[in-house]
């Protein structure tokens, strides 16, 4: 569903900014770490909020996109979380 | 020991009793941040009274627990008994309170086998409060690394949990107390913000379980504590209490450690942003203003003292900030636009990632671990785009994060200045999970592994946790000294000797000396009217030409034994 008139003109505004930082990460990193770098995925997850929070697909997105996070930061500490609980044993 | 316990006891009990009194009577109708009012009134009413006692070189066991049975009977002279009912506790229910009631048991259990651990503790943090506690008073020696002059608010709680049992067993409790304030102050915040009490509560329980607050507040770091205040401040700041509390709090705060007032930007936004919505008037003017008195004294002893001791308040940090051994400067004096800059780079590109294992010194990492980072950044995103006050506390708190990063140097523990900010990435977190389903069970495993992984600090010694459960608790200490004299061998400490809190014992029971020698002559002549036999220092010339000349024999470790 797209939003009102007033409401594109704000759309517009945060996915101008939004893609400024999208353009910063690929223009600094490698496209193929895209998909674990949190700034890039919040920003398009911004313009996706922007345009589209009304959409009943919004909720499933950013429950994928929460979802997602969580893996690349359990990816890293998951480990040592486990590995610091055999201590109790 | 029992004597002790005893004193402890009417201690706090006199503490929490004049803690009530001053929440009656300043704010007979506190709402929700009554209980951010009472942990803050208990902190400061301790910080008093252990530097009242400790300037009159009073600070003993007997003393404290006899002045505690004192104010109690006053108190119950001048006042009805409190009543466990009157206090406006939050409905959180059932399971939150069973989780509160298991953080905190952990956090107590936590307190009681860690003994300090940290390097940088024990070398310039706390060797202040094993001194001070054999002094019975609060003296002018603190330590022989220069750092050791840094202000001492946080020791101030230290030392209450060490003089009455004159054993450091419990000084960990000193930083879980400041994780109970930070648990107000973030409950408040979130009520603030329109959540409910059962929200609101789990947004503070998360933020208490964030990696780094909660790993620092059973390591002895200050920098936990600061957060503390700064949530505080905010909490108290968004929702208009008189301004007497917040400068309560902010004293607490920059007389903890000056990091708080690098965050101080932001929390004038804060006041600004807030400057519309209705204050509450404390009914007590005169009371009201000497707690604000008691801010005032609390922020800026210590910097009054540096500045009558050694001419500088923030002594020994200059204009040019403070040099390491090798000459580079280790920490900043004023903003660097370049500081701020890598700082950001290094928080956004790594550390918010967590890349290393959690641990309360925050190496290379940010410890705002796993809650704040899946929910907490995009209900941030959400939020600022739809929700008013909360764009103003993100606006407030965002201001602190880079008022402080500008202010600090780009190093491996930079991060350790801004554990406040998951404060509001928590709030956040819990804000979103309420209207999505997957998302709540997102932030609860997020606690569950928040709650599992800060169980044991990475940074533990060898042997872990075992290593200090073994040991019987009134000898637990980190056995780091390769070879140390005997218990009851005195020890001189000179420029370069580290770890020296240690030295100490947990029960104080080994007398610790401080000398700064020219002269090889002048540290005999000192050695031999304490009638120490043994120096810890590292190997100067003074030191090297004694050696020489067969007066000292050098021992493992930094030890050289007089011959």
């Amino acid at each position: 569903m797209m939003p009102r008139p007033e409401g594109a003109r704000r759309a517009t505004l945060e996915t101008v900014i939004a893609l400024f930082f999208l353009t910063w990460r690929l223009a600094t990193y490698p496209f193929s770490t895209f998909y674990r770098d949190w700034v890039a995925l919040l920003s398009l997850y911004w313009i996706i909020t922007a345009w589209g929070q009304e959409s009943k697909l919004w909720p499933w997105i950013t429950s994928i996109l929460v979802l997602w996070l969580m893996t690349i930061y359990s990816r890293n500490q998951l480990p040592f979380i486990i590995d610091g609980l055999r201590l109790l044993s | 020991m029992i004597g002790g316990g005893l004193w402890m006891l009417a201690g706090n009990a006199s503490v929490l009793a004049w803690s009530w009194f001053l929440l009656r009577r300043l704010y007979p109708d506190p709402g929700p941040e009554a209980l951010l009012l009472f942990m803050l009134f208990r902190l400061a009413l301790i910080s008093l009274a252990i530097l009242g006692f400790g300037l009159f070189g009073a600070l003993t066991s007997a003393n404290l627990g006899a002045a505690g049975v004192f104010t109690l009977a006053l108190f119950f002279i001048i006042d009805k008994p409190p009543s466990l009912r009157e206090f406006p506790w939050p409905r959180i229910g059932a399971l939150a309170c069973l989780a509160a009631v298991l953080i905190a048991s952990r956090l107590i259990l936590q307190a009681w086998f860690f003994s300090p651990y940290n390097l940088d503790v024990i070398s310039y943090h706390i060797p202040k409060v094993a001194e001070w506690t054999s002094a019975g008073a609060i003296t002018r020696e603190a330590g022989i690394d220069p750092r050791s002059t840094f202000p001492a608010g946080f020791e101030l709680i230290e030392l209450w949990w060490v003089v009455f049992l004159h054993h450091d067993v419990l000084i960990e409790m000193a930083g879980v107390e400041f994780l109970f304030l930070s648990l107000g102050g973030v409950y408040s915040l979130a009520r603030t913000l329109g959540l409910d009490e059962r929200p609101s509560f789990a947004a503070a329980l998360l933020y208490i379980l964030t990696p780094g607050l909660h790993l620092q507040a059973t390591s002895c770091f200050n920098d936990g504590p600061v957060a503390a205040l700064v949530v505080t401040t905010a909490a108290l700041l968004a929702a208009r209490t008189p301004p007497a509390t917040v400068i309560l709090s902010a004293g607490l705060g920059i007389g903890i450690k000056p990091t708080y007032a690098f965050a101080l930007p932001g929390l004038l936004l804060l006041c600004f942003l807030f400057r519309k919505e209705g204050r509450s008037s404390p009914r007590r003017p005169v009371l009201s203003w000497s707690v604000a008195g008691g801010g005032l004294v609390l922020g800026t002893f210590w910097y009054l003292r540096n500045l009558a001791w050694y001419g500088n308040p923030i002594y020994p940090m200059s204009l040019r900030g403070m040099a390491n051994p090798t000459g580079t400067i280790a920490q900043q004096t004023g903003p660097r636009i370049s500081s701020l800059l890598s700082n950001l780079r290094l928080l956004v590109d790594q550390r918010i990632y967590d890349p290393i294992p959690w641990a309360p010194q925050l190496d290379w990492i940010s410890g705002w671990g796993l809650a704040a980072f899946a929910c907490g950044l995009p209900a941030l995103l959400l939020y600022c785009r739809e929700h008013d006050r909360f764009r103003k506390v993100a606006a407030g708190l965002s201001c602190s994060l880079g008022s402080v990063l500008l202010l600090v140097t780009p190093d491996a523990w930079f991060m350790r200045f801004v554990l406040f900010y998951p404060s509001i990435l928590c709030i956040g977190g819990v804000m979103l999970s309420l209207r999505e389903t997957p998302i709540r069970i997102v932030l609860i495993a997020a606690m569950f592994l928040q709650f599992a992984g800060t169980t044991f600090p990475d940074d533990l010694p060898v042997g872990g946790f075992s290593f200090f459960a073994r040991q019987p608790w009134r000898e637990r200490s980190l056995d780091l000294l390769p070879w140390a004299p005997k218990k009851d061998e005195p020890v001189v400490c000179t420029p370069g000797a580290s770890y020296t809190y240690l030295l100490y014992r947990p029960d104080f029971s080994r007398r610790v000396l401080y000398a700064r020698p020219t002269t090889p002559e002048e540290l005999i002549h000192f050695m031999d009217r304490h009638r120490a036999r043994f120096v810890q220092g590292k190997s100067t010339p003074v030191l090297e030409d004694l050696v020489k000349r067969g007066k000292l024999r050098k021992m493992p470790g930094q030890f050289f034994e007089r011959t």
